[in-house]
């Protein structure tokens, strides 16, 4: 597969999928970036989808004359972007039928913590230029968009309709390198400074919905030993947590939780977070420190102080630019999945301006609807998002939150840095736990769960004399919130049934919760 | 491009002649007339500048040739260029006024020509020095497109449809100026003095730089060509970039833009901002010279525009999605088409049946009566106020998707511009520009406006003007005007102290002005109480989403969107009148509702407007019915959603189990506290219902005690509660048959 060319696939096509869809040929394709890598050869590269730009017409067919001998030889110009290798005395004619590709721009997968680009791409060393457009002087902004490649994909190959802006996709296919006209109206100027960037023609492409390698073997693994790296990975959130064992199911709760279907507006399965009470009195870092354990855990975080100047100044929200016709990019556009995790213990009293309600009025849409405008200008798109969101803060959030609660700290640990080095060093230690509890975190929710019809009529009749007895206080929300609680329980711990003891479980847990909540406010 | 088959051109060529020639279309008055060729004779005398030849027409004429035509849109395109330019001197009855330069240059070329052939007989005339056609040319072919042909999604604009003429519809995001573009460059020789013409197809040219003349060419170096601007054909063009529309975006997607390029009569069609329509042929870019090796084998498309048409400014008839076809007639049919629609809306949002009919009538809207110079608006408001977490804000911005015209805004107004209208300074040319608001852009729609009671000062005072007369008046920084603001507004308000506090007034939980409370016809408390049926309703529901991850199959199917609105696009198309015998029963419902508020003590339960507001409510009832007259059920109905909104604004002291009047239906601007309403329970008011009704009478038809129970807010199973249990107590006696009652 070293040796195949555009050429060499175009000529033998199906004997070239078959050779590549062998089990184990597809990891030796080298990675983009590798020593390995020349213009023209096969290479595989994983990204997400950061715009989709306006397909490209080409011919697909072109035949070379050569003046000389008069010899005449025709080509297919699939996968290719350009005539190639036309010697002097070679006259090119263009066939007449055009065909159409799909290009779109994909970046390094946002929020990708270190220890998951080991497993995902071997080599991220090797930085992708910056890819500084200089001809745009009227809005300063358009310069940012870097890092990106362009992925060439052939509607016959692939059906297009299914790629969506924000999925991280996994392609191969032959390297190119060449400018992307993204506008034509100031042809002249642009083509002597637009730079040229890699690109890739995709002759295969796989949507990716976990980064995690998925065989049934490991999946079962993972499933018969839950009860165990549940208890375990409960200790790890506690110890984190100096010591507040509630706390740490939820936050258990958090890192696992994934939205299971979409109605409208109604998401079940979303599960912000927020644990307020983070005692002022306590390192400063501490939000940080356990931050940095969080992406130790979960394969793609965010993190993003909420502060006044952040609000003001960050460009959250992706908005397009129309002197480049293209989307720029905003810290919130991310894939699925990702935990945002938002650090509000340094805010400080102060005026947020236009864009600042803007990027607020984004985290809350995200927080209560999972989804978010992007900006178009004339008029903003909705898209959807499956972002857990987890807020920390002193005093209530200022954002919403499906379920917060008070952490309540263990006296006996007051040294931070220690205890949170400690919680690294054990799992620095144990790289076979640590493994296990980032796939069981990655997968535990995505099992298949059953409920049972008779334990629903429990559910509904408790619901009915839950709000007999306080109705001021229960509502719809609550029944949704119980579900999930007791679903999340019963996933969590290996088990694929709902049962009244789950129920009651949950709805404990839930009550536990609501006293402490209740018993700090007094 | 159309390869099967090889057409005949010239066979094409003469039947489009007599298309053009002879082609007959009726008129308005239904009179035949020559369509085409009282058209070429306004262009032979330079009366008319395009020509559009309607496909519908040619379709008409020969079918296939239409097709012909629509695929390879270019080649026919030229071909009517050139017979229309043989036409021309046929229908020339008089010499046309030479208008501008370019006339003056025509008629003199012409005169050369002649004088020229004259003396040399045609042969030895070069190419080159023939007049392209293009040049003598003051007339532009234009297509429209059929009439049944859809418009295309941006997307859908794929190779295939190379050459075709497409129509396709966007957002304009941005345009150039309209710059004059070379058609036939002029050059005349310095040596010789002959002058050189070269036709340019494409967006660039080389300069000639050597006289092709005999000449020149014989003794080759010294003559030079100068490019004569005078002499040159110049046309208009402009480049626009078009966007997708965000409905038109599959989900999850980038919106797609495509270039248009606007020549002659359609330029200066649309600015950045504006929705377009385009008929246009879809073309690669001709590109020459170094650009074409360099790029190789990429070739960038573009649209060159044939007819461009602004959809801003036209009704929503045009934007409307076409007509309902039989099925879905039948789909909407059926006695239960109200509450199939009511519950079609937001289908997420569980229960709330009776605010949901309401947001119905509030989208199909009253008729507007203008007698004698008085405005009497057609438009609904409603207010829906209640506990956060009710789902009023999904309402609204359900309403706000649903609505073809809509605008969703919080009354704390995000931009600067607010509600209503503001004067703004252009930046580039310092004049005083009106800037619309939410409610003037929702003109003829449907303004939503949440958080209705932090609505800014300066706001609530023109909302009065709005929700009665319609207008906003401006009168700022020298610009006096009224705008048109013909909306039904859609409020949601959040109580003042974060719960509903039923023992405070109105007026207090949600901080508005009386005056402003009673524009809205109807206001709405919606509540969420405990009540055990509902409560379990809501349980099944909710664990029926979690197992089977979807929504539960409803009894009534909800309905799709577009049918919605499509249908809802049909009512609004009805005006209603009320026939006289019915206004008797108006009059009579209202002179009761009033003696009943009366009764309890208030004389200011129901005003005029109350009145008015039955009439838009049952008026949009029979719209909804598509009838041309309002019936006396749609007036029991009204009255009853009427009685329904009231009851919502009621509540039972838990203590006395009596109800308590939370509101004072706004009028008076006396605020009004808690006061006894009537000490009774719900079956002894249908008592004194029924009572009331009978009169002095002894006996009472049970129909009637139906209906006018009803027109009062109460359902039949507590009208039957109420005759069984006052049976009981022989207060009355009901007949076997169950048709009558006698009081004893």
């Amino acid at each position: 597969m070293d040796t195949w060319t555009a050429d060499i696939w175009n000529d033998n096509e199906d004997e070239c999928k078959k050779t590549l869809n062998e089990p184990g040929n597809w990891e030796k394709i080298p990675l983009l970036f590798d020593d390995k890598t020349t213009l023209g050869s096969l290479v595989r590269f994983k990204g997400m989808i950061q715009d989709m730009l306006n397909p490209e017409y080409y011919s697909s067919s072109f035949t070379i004359i050569n003046a000389e001998n008069e010899e005449v030889a025709s080509r297919r110009a699939k996968y290719h972007s350009s005539t190639q290798n036309i010697q002097p005395g070679e006259e090119v004619v263009f066939g007449n039928a055009l065909m159409e590709r799909q290009i779109i721009a994909c970046i390094p997968i946002p929020g990708l913590n270190e220890w998951a680009k080991d497993l995902a791409n071997a080599n991220q060393n090797v930085e992708l230029e910056n890819n500084t457009n200089k001809r745009i002087r009227l809005d300063p902004a358009c310069q940012k968009y870097s890092k990106e490649i362009f992925i060439f994909v052939y509607p016959e190959d692939f059906d297009t309709n299914e790629l969506k802006v924000n999925q991280i996709v996994e392609v191969v296919g032959f390297l190119d390198r060449r400018t992307i006209q993204e506008d034509n109206e100031n042809l002249h100027e642009q083509s002597s400074i637009a730079k040229e960037t890699h690109c890739i023609h995709a002759v295969q492409l796989k949507l990716m919905k976990t980064l995690i390698s998925e065989n049934e073997e490991s999946k079962n693994l993972i499933w018969n030993e839950a009860l165990n790296i549940h208890a375990e990975l409960k200790l790890v959130l506690t110890q984190a947590l100096l010591g507040d064992s509630l706390v740490a199911d939820y936050l258990l709760f958090y890192l696992i939780s994934t939205t299971y279907n979409r109605q409208h507006n109604l998401v079940p399965g979303k599960f912000s977070l927020n644990i307020r009470g983070i005692p002022e009195s306590i390192d400063k870092n501490y939000t940080k420190h356990l931050y940095s354990l969080i992406s130790y855990l979960v394969v793609k975080s965010e993190y993003l102080p909420i502060q006044i100047h952040t609000l003001n100044n960050m460009d959250m929200i992706p908005r397009k630019c129309y002197t480049s016709n293209r989307l720029l990019n905003g810290l919130l556009q991310l894939s699925d999945r990702t935990h945002l995790v938002l650090d509000e213990t340094d805010l400080q009293p102060g005026n947020l301006d236009s864009k600042g309600m803007k990027n607020y009025e984004a985290l809350r849409n995200i927080i209560s609807n999972q989804q978010m405008k992007y900006d178009f200008t004339y008029y903003g798109m909705d898209y959807e998002t499956q972002i857990p969101v987890l807020t920390l803060s002193i005093g209530k959030s200022i954002l919403p939150y499906d379920i917060d609660i008070v952490l309540k700290p263990d006296p006996s640990c007051s040294n931070i840095e220690e205890t949170m080095n400690s919680v690294h060093g054990y799992l620095k230690s144990q790289l076979h736990l640590l493994d296990k509890l980032r796939k069981y975190i990655a997968i535990i929710s995505t099992f298949p769960f059953n409920y049972d019809e008779d334990i629903l009529k429990v559910i509904e009749h408790d619901y009915v004399e839950m709000r007999k007895a306080d109705p001021k206080n229960v509502s719809g929300d609550d029944l949704h919130r119980f579900m999930m609680i007791s679903r999340l329980i019963a996933l969590c711990s290996g088990k694929n049934e709902f049962n009244k003891e789950i129920w009651e479980s949950g709805k404990s847990l839930e009550n536990q919760r609501y006293l402490r909540n209740k018993e700090t406010i007094h | 491009m159309s390869k099967a088959g090889f057409r005949d051109y010239e066979a094409d060529k003469a039947k489009l002649t007599e298309f053009l020639q002879n082609y007959q279309a009726l008129d308005k008055d239904n009179q035949k007339h020559a369509k085409y060729a009282v058209q070429l004779a306004k262009l032979a005398h330079r009366e008319q500048v395009s020509l559009y030849i309607e496909l519908d027409d040619l379709d008409h004429f020969d079918n296939l040739l239409a097709d012909a035509v629509s695929a390879n849109c270019r080649r026919y395109s030229s071909m009517i260029g050139d017979i229309v330019q043989e036409l021309l001197p046929n229908y020339k009855d008089h010499e046309p006024e030479n208008k501008d330069a370019l006339d003056v240059y025509i008629e003199h070329r012409i005169l050369a020509q002649q004088r020229q052939r004259m003396r040399q007989g045609d042969e030895n005339i070069t190419p080159t020095n023939k007049y392209p056609p293009e040049l003598m040319r003051r007339f532009e072919i234009y297509f429209k497109d059929l009439s049944t042909r859809k418009e295309l999604p941006i997307r859908d604009v794929k190779a295939n449809s190379i050459g075709r003429l497409i129509s396709v519809r966007g957002i304009v995001m941005r345009s150039t100026e309209v710059k004059p573009m070379v058609v036939v460059a002029t050059y005349s020789c310095d040596l010789c003095g002959g002058e050189t013409y070269q036709p340019v197809n494409s967006l660039t040219f080389k300069p000639l730089e050597f006289c092709p003349s005999p000449e020149c060419s014989a003794n080759k170096p010294g003559s030079r060509l100068y490019l004569q601007t005078r002499g040159s054909k110049f046309i208009k063009f402009q480049e626009l970039k078009i966007q997708e529309l965000s409905d038109q975006v599959p989900v999850g997607n980038i919106p797609r833009s495509l270039t248009v390029l606007c020549r002659g009569e359609a330029t200066r069609q649309a600015v950045p901002g504006d929705h377009i329509s385009v008929t246009g042929i879809f073309l690669p870019l001709v590109r020459s010279g170094f650009r074409q090796i360099q790029q190789g084998l990429l070739s960038d498309t573009f649209l060159e525009a044939h007819y461009v048409e602004c959809l801003n400014k036209l009704n929503e008839e045009k934007l409307g999605e076409g007509e309902l076809s039989e099925e879905e007639v039948l789909e909407l049919a059926g006695d239960d088409f109200y509450t199939k629609l009511a519950a079609s809306l937001a289908p997420e949002i569980y229960g709330h049946e009776d605010v949901k009919k309401a947001l119905l009538l509030l989208l199909v809207g009253g008729v507007d009566r203008a007698p004698d110079g008085m405005k009497i608006r057609g438009s609904i408001n409603i207010c829906l106020m209640g506990d956060p977490g009710v789902a009023k804000s999904q309402l609204l911005s359900y309403i706000e998707r649903l609505a073809r015209r809509s605008q969703y805004t919080t009354g704390r107004g995000s931009s600067g511009v607010g509600l209503t209208a503001a004067v703004m300074k252009d930046p580039l040319t310092n004049e005083m520009v009106l800037e619309g608001g939410a409610l003037v852009l929702a003109d003829q729609g449907v303004c939503c406006i949440d958080e209705f009671d932090k609505m800014a000062e300066s706001d609530r005072t023109a909302i009065h003007e709005v929700m009665e007369q319609q207008t906003i008046s401006i009168a700022k920084a020298g610009i006096m005007t009224r705008l048109n603001a013909r909306v039904s507004i859609l409020a949601a308000a959040n109580p003042a102290y974060g719960r509903y506090d039923p023992k405070r007034s109105i007026e207090a939980n949600i901080q508005l002005p009386a005056a402003l409370l009673s524009r809205f016809d109807l206001l709405w408390l919606i509540q969420d109480k405990p009540n055990r049926e509902n409560d379990l309703k809501l349980a099944q529901h909710i664990t029926y989403v979690h197992k089977h991850s979807r929504q539960p199959p409803t009894e009534v199917q909800a309905l799709d969107m577009s049918l919605m609105r499509r249908y809802i696009d049909l009512c609004k198309k009805k005006t209603p009148t009320v026939p006289v015998e019915l206004t008797d029963f108006l009059v009579d419902s209202y002179v009761d509702l009033r003696k009943d508020s009366r009764n309890n003590g208030d004389t200011t339960f129901t005003s005029a407007r109350n009145l008015l507001a039955i009439l838009r409510l049952s008026t949009a009832l029979a719209k909804l019915r598509l009838s041309d007259v309002v019936e006396r059920e749609d007036v029991v109905e009204a009255m009853r959603l009427l009685e329904m909104s009231k009851i919502s604004l009621m509540q039972i002291d838990e203590k006395t189990g009596r109800y308590v009047v939370l509101l004072i239906l706004p009028q008076t601007f006396r605020l009004n506290d808690l006061f006894d309403f009537r000490p009774q329970t719900v079956v002894d008011r249908i008592f004194n219902v029924i009572r009331e009704l009978a009169g002095g009478r002894t006996v009472v038809k049970m129909s009637d005690i139906r209906e006018y129970c009803t027109s009062k807010g109460f359902n039949t199973s507590q009208v039957d509660d109420c005759i069984e249990e006052y049976e009981m107590l022989n207060v009355w006696q009901v007949n076997q048959a169950k048709t009558t009652i006698t009081f004893i």
